[in-house]
């Protein structure tokens, strides 16, 4: 007999980050159907229960909670900002049910019922920082959109400029809807100012606003490129394709990888999102789908104690590569890397890790490490 | 130990509730209802709201506090503040360190622990400024030690008296007088240099006084930002 398993999945349709959250719901619906296959044999089939929660806090709280009471759901995937994941992480602990996270995100903040598949700073920043200084030098202007992410991903860029030896020459932070006229300023500003690069945390529908608006001015990204943890695939989609090229975003993972690949279950992989903006958080929201499956099969049982029991070391072949989830910190260890962004609306891997690095969410300092 | 009432005197605070209209502002406004607490919610939080507030109790929302007035965030450190937590970053923190948070309650707050919090950055604010008078009290001391100091060495250098014989003249002069000790002592120094500067003269010792305007506002060295 067949025993149906239902979980929620919880990512915005609109809204300012809907661009990239929907790559997150493809991926949760795509993997889930693949997980059904390997787990029909173990009696499971996972049962998604979808909802749209608009890029609106109250309501993936609201959501959230109605998935768990009415839905009788276990596990949700969603969240994209930090402030819905706040949202969400009281509601899960309340029941004793599983929130998987599948997006970076600033650190400090542990949870016993929260799994973290993105990137925490150690796993990006750093690395970034470190190839933006030998590549272009120390000298930095910051934009981002006005919220916590930005603020803590700064905070550890201008410690790092300034424990080098390098300059802050500014740092603006604008609405999460900012438009090209809300940017013109901060471009004539930076091209005023001279920096090596730029580090931009803007995120959402903004993103686009910002590359373009930088084109626009006629700024050169062979000199003063734009480093960025959060501009994935889906952003470069969407933003004109003049705006796209030469500049630098670090992540565990890049769609190059799956276009690249010459291993069966990529191939296959790479056919199902033909036309999908696939990126960093698409494959986060993928494999994480892949590790509740195996932390299923292996537990045999649905109850959060048990799945936890099993998650925590578990180990999963990733799209990026294999990845483990830290038996300490309930996050993921993943892969660093550097992509430059391409007129196509790719990212050719510039640099890499060997292997994949051991997420630190309570970073406290930042020396540039042995990766 | 002793006994202490560290719940008395609660119901004539005023409090600030700094928070987002809400559910997490209407637990706690309901909260301090029950507690008999005075409060008036204002968010984002304004000058005019905050003047006649003893305590507030403020929602560490960054993007509030990011490009805040520096007179309004002046003005919020100087009442008793507890915080409310949603992140634990070191961005958020620093600003809990900023405004001088003498307590914190974490998001979602229950009602459960809000009086706690209350009663701990109240008493936190009380030991604070105990150790201020205490502070200054003792500053007080060793300027008119140093005052008496300065005093007895020029009535010493002048007289070719002993330590304890210009300290007697001193003491005597400030029982005639019905004046302390340090009065004596200072108008003893300043005959002294105007004395010299009539003579257009400069001694070691009045060099040295004359910079004792500055340090006899001692109660305004030392303050607790």
């Amino acid at each position: 007999m067949m025993t149906v398993i239902p979980v929620g999945v919880l990512f915005s349709q609109t809204g300012a980050t809907s661009v990239i959250e929907k790559t997150q719901l493809h991926a949760t619906l795509l993997a889930i159907e693949s997980a059904n296959a390997l787990l029909s044999s173990h009696g499971f089939e996972i049962k998604p229960f979808y909802v749209d929660p608009q890029s609106d806090p109250y309501l993936f709280s609201s959501m959230s909670e109605k998935l768990i009471t009415e839905q009788g759901v276990s596990v949700i995937f969603g969240c994209y900002t930090s402030i819905s994941r706040k949202s969400v992480v009281p509601v899960v602990e309340k029941h004793n049910k599983l929130l998987f996270y599948p997006t970076l995100y600033e650190g400090f903040e542990f949870s016993p019922n929260v799994i973290y598949t993105g990137a925490c700073p150690n796993q990006n920043i750093i690395f970034l920082a470190e190839f933006m200084f030998s590549m272009f030098g120390k000298n930095c202007y910051l934009v981002g959109s006005d919220y916590v992410y930005p603020y803590e991903s700064n905070r550890i860029m201008k410690d790092m400029v300034n424990g080098f030896g390098g300059k802050v020459l500014g740092e603006q932070y604008l609405s999460i809807k900012a438009s090209h006229a809300e940017f013109r300023p901060v471009v004539e500003d930076i091209a005023a100012c001279k920096p090596d690069f730029i580090f931009s945390t803007v995120v959402g529908s903004s993103t686009g606003a910002f590359y373009e608006t930088y084109a626009q001015a006629g700024l050169q990204p062979l000199t003063l490129p734009i480093a960025s943890l959060t501009t994935s695939e889906a952003e470069l989609a969407s933003m004109q394709a003049y705006a796209r090229a030469d500049h630098f975003t670090a992540a565990p993972f890049f769609a190059s990888i799956l276009k690249h690949s010459d291993l069966p279950h990529l191939l296959t992989l790479a056919n199902q999102t033909q036309g999908v903006p696939v990126n960093q958080c698409w494959e986060s929201a993928y494999f994480q789908v892949m590790l509740f499956a195996k932390a299923l099969m292996e537990a045999e049982d649905t109850h959060t104690d048990s799945v936890l029991k099993v998650l925590r070391g578990m180990e999963v072949d990733a799209p990026q590569g294999r990845v483990r989830i830290d038996p300490d910190n309930n996050h993921c260890w993943v892969y660093s890397r550097i992509g430059k962004s391409m007129v196509d609306g790719d990212f050719e891997i510039v640099k890499e890790s060997k292997r994949t690095v051991r997420p630190d969410p309570y970073l406290m300092s930042y020396a540039i490490s042995a990766l | 130990m002793e006994q202490r009432d560290v719940v008395a005197g609660l119901r004539q605070m005023q409090v600030g509730l700094c928070l987002p209209l809400g559910a997490e502002g209407r637990l706690i406004s309901q909260q301090l209802e029950r507690l008999g607490m005075p409060y008036r919610q204002v968010w984002p939080p304004e000058m005019s709201d905050l003047l006649s507030v003893d305590l507030v109790v403020l929602a560490l929302v960054p993007e509030a506090f990011i490009k805040m007035d520096k007179a309004l965030l002046q003005t919020l450190k100087n009442k008793i503040v507890v915080s409310v937590l949603q992140f634990e970053s070191p961005t958020v923190l620093d600003l809990a360190c900023q405004l001088n948070s003498s307590s914190l309650l974490f998001s979602p707050v229950k009602p459960f622990g809000v009086l706690s919090a209350i009663v701990l950055a109240v008493n936190q604010q009380k030991v604070r400024e105990d150790l201020i008078k205490r502070i200054n009290k003792l500053e007080g001391r060793i300027e008119s030690v140093r005052i008496i100091e300065q005093a007895k060495r020029f009535l010493m250098d002048t007289s070719g008296i002993s330590d304890v014989e210009a300290f007697k003249i001193i003491r005597n002069r400030s029982m005639d007088k019905r004046c302390s000790v340090e009065e004596v002592a200072h108008s003893i120094i300043t005959a002294m240099d105007a004395l010299e500067s009539a003579l257009g003269k400069t001694s070691p010792i009045s060099s040295s006084v004359k910079q004792e305007p500055k340090s006899k506002k001692t109660g305004s060295v030392i303050r607790i930002k």
